[in-house]
């Protein structure tokens, strides 16, 4: 596929064939080079090929193959005509990550990690089916779905009002109609609430290794040396469902000649925003976005139990919310004097400081955003920067990115030795599965430090501070 | 016969077979060997399944997701294919297998690059799972 460079850290794909609008990559030569090696790119060109679509189709430099949309994507469309696309956001509606400091040192901590690490294990249940100890149905879970961890906060009294001003878009997003989420979905969302699911997602117990930028830092309430904890999970069955019943809707409709476009992938299955699929497809998006948020919510409560436990009552009430970003969402926003359905597939909103949209705390730093690494390396925090409003429709990364499929990565190190790797380097491990753990090793992942750099060259977002995992839980 | 493809983010199934039942009975296979690591130790189960889709091929995705599904929601490990009727329009089934807690979660059952093929030596298809 023919790609030019516009400049150091940028690279398109011309509009060709049914591309309706270039593509382009942010990247460095490096990882361009990585990111060629599979079908992320003929993905990303698939994407320019969308209805409505404006601009460019993007890609973040921790880009790999998906499906549909590649796992780093960026899409705007333009209503009336422009498309909303279920497979576009994919199954794990807003999947995402949420930061809690601690209020001690990593010294401080000391021996007790190890307690703190199984306590979290115990309290945040992990794997496929698992349910946890918050059932929510009926009208309760309505009320999840149109509200989202507000409902949790004033009808149960789990975590506080602050939690909720410090998550993406207060944890709601507008139009979410819970009359769209079919009975399976609710039935497989019911009792899924505070449990974290397997595959990639994780808690992980880290220290703040380095800060970059204090004054952003102090504003976020981190601290060298400070204890954080990372979650990382998203809707559960309930989103995967809704993803399911529109990609297959949508399909269906398009096969009986309603919706009147091609597609050059039918996991790209879309509508218009406006249209009816649309606008059901909306409703129910928002709602499991909603039941996402809940859901990291409820294991921050799970992972407060768990600071109670093992460091005591007053730890608990003092462990803090920097702010929670969604992964994979789509949402109506103003770009360049255009209001577009920005579709994120394993990228995060990153609004510069100034931004009505970010909680009062952080608008003279920018919209924190996590990055996670992997399990043996750093992560970031980055606060957002004008240069993704005016380049990346306000988007950044999401990760280091996978480079190495998951049958490779088990035939590398076998979970085991993995496990007995990371102890040596101090990250205490729960994890039950050693073949999950084992496609999770820090090797099939990019390097977190060269996608950063990507960003933050590229005017995208600026590093804030750097953290060190000490311990993880696993699905 | 079922394979595991190379596919960096997700998991990517191809099937062959000689008929198009044994197709479908080849995706219970290969979901078995996925969701069975870790073990069905319980009781034994089994659920009728009762699926209908435009094309053969999105069929063949949904009958795949339906496995993860019943896997999600009772926790079965997939071991046979007692019974398997293919219709014009959709199927009727029975899977057996034992009650577990299969570690592998499968988010969807994906219509990208699906493909559900007759070709002169077998039937081939390929499906894409988010993990």
């Amino acid at each position: 596929m023919r790609i030019e460079q516009v400049d150091e850290l940028l690279w398109e794909i011309p509009r060709q064939d049914r591309m309706r609008v270039p593509a382009r990559v942010f990247a460095d030569a490096e990882l361009l080079d990585a990111i060629r090696g599979d079908r992320s790119l003929e993905q990303l060109a698939n994407v320019a090929t969308l209805p409505g679509v404006v601009e460019a189709a993007l890609a973040m430099p921790d880009i790999h193959q998906g499906y549909g949309f590649p796992v780093g994507g960026i899409a705007a469309t333009e209503p009336p005509e422009g498309v909303i696309s279920p497979g576009g956001v994919g199954y794990d509606i807003n999947c995402g990550v949420r930061l809690l400091t601690l209020p001690l040192t990593a010294a401080e901590l000391g021996a007790r990690k190890e307690a703190l690490v199984h306590a979290i294990s115990r309290e945040v249940p992990a794997g496929t089916g698992r349910g946890g100890r918050l059932e929510v149905r009926g009208l309760d879970l309505d009320r999840v779905l149109a509200e989202g961890p507000r409902a949790l906060v004033e009808d149960r009294g789990i975590g506080t009002p602050e939690d909720v001003e410090r998550t993406e878009s207060e944890g709601r997003l507008e139009g979410a109609d819970p009359d769209q989420v079919s009975e399976r979905a609710r039935q497989r969302g019911g009792d899924q609430l505070g449990t974290m699911g397997s595959g990639n997602h994780f808690v992980e117990v880290q220290r703040v290794e380095r800060i970059f930028d204090p004054e952003a830092a102090r504003s976020f309430g981190l601290a060298e040396g400070q204890v954080t904890v990372l979650i990382h999970s998203g809707s559960r069955g309930l989103g995967h469902q809704v993803c399911t019943d529109f990609v297959r809707r949508m399909d269906a409709a398009r096969a009986r000649g309603e919706l009147r476009f091609e597609l050059v992938d039918r996991q790209l299955a879309c509508a218009p925003a406006a249209s009816a699929e649309g606008r059901a497809y909306l409703g129910a998006m928002a709602a499991a976005a909603n039941f996402a948020w809940a859901n990291r919510h409820a294991i921050a409560a799970g992972v407060r139990r768990a600071v109670e436990s093992a460091l005591g009552p007053q730890a608990a009430r003092e462990t803090r919310q920097v702010y929670d970003v969604a992964h994979n969402v789509a949402k109506l926003e103003d770009h360049g004097g255009r209001r577009v359905y920005v579709h994120r597939k394993g990228a995060t909103r990153a609004f510069p400081a100034g931004s009505a949209e970010i909680p009062a705390p952080y608008r003279k730093t920018g919209q924190p955003v996590f990055i996670p690494g992997s399990m043996g390396t750093w992560s970031y925090v980055l606060a957002g920067r004008p240069g993704a409003m005016e380049r990346s429709f306000g988007t950044v990364c999401h990760g280091a990115g996978r480079q190495l499929s998951r049958t490779a990565a088990r035939k590398r190190l076998a979970g085991g030795e993995l496990r007995q790797e990371l102890e040596r380097a101090g990250i205490t491990v729960r994890c039950p599965s050693n073949r999950g753990l084992a496609e999770e090793a820090p090797f099939a992942y990019k390097d977190v430090e060269r996608v950063v750099d990507v960003v933050e060259r590229a005017g995208l977002a600026a590093r804030v501070a750097r953290l060190q995992p000490v311990g993880v839980v696993k699905g | 016969m079922h394979r595991w493809a190379e596919h960096t983010g997700e998991l990517e199934l191809e099937l062959e077979a000689e008929s198009e039942a044994a197709l479908f009975e080849s995706a219970v296979e290969a979901m078995a060997e996925l969701l069975g690591e870790g073990g069905g130790e319980g009781a034994a189960i089994a659920r009728d399944v009762s699926l209908a889709a435009g094309d053969r091929a999105a069929l063949l995705a949904d009958w795949i997701g339906e496995i993860a599904y019943l896997a999600e929601r009772d926790g079965l490990v997939p071991e046979r294919l007692e019974r398997l009727e293919l219709r014009d329009s959709g199927l009727e089934a029975r899977i057996s297998g034992r009650a577990g807690s299969p570690p592998h979660l499968v988010k969807g059952a994906t219509y990208h690059r699906l493909e559900l093929r007759q070709d002169p030596d077998a039937w081939r298809a390929r499906v894409v799972l988010d993990v």
